[in-house]
């Protein structure tokens, strides 16, 4: 091992096949300790079933599983020290929340006495102690999406899988939700393994992030990296924004290209790993780009559409390929933005763009 | 919104629901009101009196339906107890064991007796009994009743553990509990209000029953259908009109606290 952290989970070339279906294709995933770590992608990816996995409810066709060097993977679920909190909750409806709480803790032989004193600790943790005897159905979608948690965390898991806990609960509430989650897997120092398909709550709280598309791992990073350097289109296009313009490259070296833009122009910036010459892609971030004078610019266009977005204004800009490109304006008082019809030129940094390959 | 059908409409639709009301529950009312009948005859009105209930308990032929009715009861309740365990275990691994083999076979094979005709599992039961040598009067009323029951045991149950999501247990797992502790500490609660409904439908389904007991029953051992059926052979009298007035009252409070259960359990 070259990191002195130790890996919670090692997912070694795992492929789950149901018939004629590959859920997933050799992924392979190492999980630190102490960590935040996402498994982001769109519905039917494969993450649910990965997360599925390590939790025991599902055996993989080939691979192997390792929690904290052990393999796991011949387990039942209740053989492994790992807790989930799912989707829908699942909380027990005939136990109030002290009893749900204390479930775990007292499968695992815990005395009654024990068990209650652990539970009123963890519900304490998830500010609900004034709700101890509530039934699950007394108590509101966000009360007991934190019920869900408190009954997780009490055995002391060592990793805590969480299957889009936040999808049913409305946005502000998911905001506050995603502060405190963070903020108690930091207290806890449990490994947190978090499966979302939305990609601003998983920027917002992972230290590292495994992108999953079609059940193979597209790139595993920092939030920084994953956004900043995207390893392809599909997780430049799946992570926040992005404008993707198709060039040619013409030469490549010491991770830049050179490539010739729609204009036929010529830039130079960073390139993916796997770059070639011939086809490519041109990612540069809404942000990343400005409007300048059509003079000596990348690029030129004509405003097809202004978007208000509060802060910031979208700038469509349509080229005169018919591409459409996409241009974040701060909205403040001495900034100029131009109106529908003006013609204007784009200019990007080397830096914020990148090439991309499929 | 589509535009809803009213049945109101339909030419001779009130003139066939009245044919029907009437055919169904005119006999049932007469008894009602005739087991009150003062009269020695079952026709004529002799005015108001509870004297052929009295008669029931305490007249010449109340030692012979009390033996009866405490037949049909242990039986009842026996054969409840045991088709309600089958159908609970039935259910359990038809709806959660996933797939195996013969599975659509063993749906089948359990709701079978609902499709077979009563007649003939009776005279089935009843050559194959014989055939066994098995006479025991009492048993053979016993394993007859347990195995119609199952099915209608079967189907509240289902149908309760049907809407129960299997994440309930997952999460039971998830929590170290082993299978056996999911079903006994979580499943089987949830399913308690199918459990109760369909013990509750499967005694009264046992306790109601006549064809199959009649054929089935050794000599000498009557159930309170087959010891009123034996009174009705030998005329009918007002005392029958009560006691099959006192049976149709346990009849619809049994399957009106089955319904009760059930709708509870759907609620929660």
């Amino acid at each position: 091992m070259t990191s002195e952290t130790p890996i919670a989970v090692d997912i070694q070339a795992a492929t789950k096949k149901y018939g004629s279906f590959t859920a997933l294709r050799d992924v392979s995933l190492r999980i630190r300790d102490n960590e935040f770590f996402t498994l982001l992608g769109p519905s039917g990816c494969g993450k649910t079933t990965l997360l599925r996995t390590i939790a025991g409810f599902e055996t993989l066709t080939q691979g192997a599983i390792k929690l904290f060097g052990e393999d796991i993977a011949d387990l039942p679920p209740n053989k492994r020290p790992v807790n989930t909190v799912f989707q829908q909750y699942a909380l027990f409806p005939h136990m109030d929340v002290t009893r749900n709480v204390m479930f775990g803790l007292q499968m695992l032989g815990q005395g009654e006495a024990e068990a209650r004193k652990r539970a009123g600790e963890v519900l304490e943790l998830v500010q609900l102690s004034a709700f101890a005897d509530r039934l699950p159905s007394q108590m509101s979608g966000g009360q007991q999406q934190r019920v869900a948690l408190a009954r997780a965390l009490a055995p002391n898991p060592k990793v805590l899988l969480l299957d889009e806990p936040l999808s049913a609960l409305d946005l502000k509430l998911r905001q506050a939700v995603r502060l405190e989650l963070q903020q108690i897997q930091q207290e806890t120092g449990i490994t947190f393994i978090f499966v979302t398909h939305d990609q601003e709550e998983a920027l917002t709280m992972s230290d590292r992030i495994a992108v999953i598309a079609g059940g193979q791992v597209q790139q595993v990073g920092s939030t920084r990296d994953i956004y900043e350097e995207p390893n392809n289109k599909f997780v430049a296009d799946f992570i926040g924004e992005t404008n993707l313009l198709d060039v040619t490259v013409t030469g490549l070296g010491a991770g830049q290209a050179t490539c010739i833009l729609p204009g036929g122009g010529s830039f130079t910036c960073p390139a993916a790993d796997g770059s070639h010459e011939g086809a490519g892609h041109l990612s540069v971030r809404p942000e990343r780009m400005a409007i300048v004078p059509v003079d000596g610019a990348e690029l030129s266009g004509v405003v097809t559409r202004r978007i208000y977005l509060g802060t910031d204004m979208h700038v469509e800009v349509t080229l005169d390929d018919s591409e459409v490109m996409t241009v974040r304006v701060q909205n403040s008082a001495d900034t100029h933005i131009p109106e529908r019809g003006d013609r204007v030129g784009l200019g990007m940094e080397a830096a914020a763009a990148r090439l991309l390959v499929d | 919104m589509t535009r809803k059908v009213d049945l109101r409409r339909f030419t001779g639709f009130q003139a066939i629901t009245w044919a029907c009301l009437f055919m169904l529950y005119a006999p049932l009312i007469v008894v009602m009101v005739y087991s009150f009948n003062d009269s020695n005859s079952i026709t004529i009105w002799g005015g108001l009196s509870l004297r052929w209930y009295g008669d029931v308990f305490w007249g010449p032929e109340a030692e012979k339906f009390k033996v009866a009715a405490l037949n049909s009861i242990v039986i009842a309740v026996s054969a409840a107890v045991v088709s309600t365990a089958i159908a609970t275990s039935a259910a359990t691994a038809l709806l959660r064991a996933g797939r195996f083999r013969g599975k659509s076979l063993s749906f089948v094979l359990v709701n079978m007796p609902l499709m077979v005709p009563e007649i003939v599992t009776a005279v089935a039961s009843l050559i194959f009994f014989s055939a066994i040598g098995f006479t025991a009067g009492y048993l053979t009323i016993l394993v007859a009743h347990i195995v119609f029951c199952i099915p209608f045991a079967y189907l509240p149950i289902a149908a309760r553990m049907q809407s129960i999501e299997d994440v309930y247990e997952h999460a039971a797992q998830d929590l170290y509990a082993s299978k056996w502790q999911a079903f006994r500490l979580i499943l089987l609660p949830l399913m308690a209000p199918g459990i109760i409904s369909g013990f509750l439908l499967a005694f009264i389904i046992s306790l109601d029953d006549f064809i199959i007991t009649n054929f089935v029953k050794g000599a000498g051992i009557e159930t309170l259908p087959t010891a009123i059926f034996g009174s009705v052979k030998q005329g009918i009298k007002p005392n029958i009109m009560a006691i099959s007035t006192l049976l149709l009252l346990v009849s619809v409070l049994f399957v009106t606290l089955s319904w009760l259960v059930g709708r509870k359990g759907q609620k929660q």
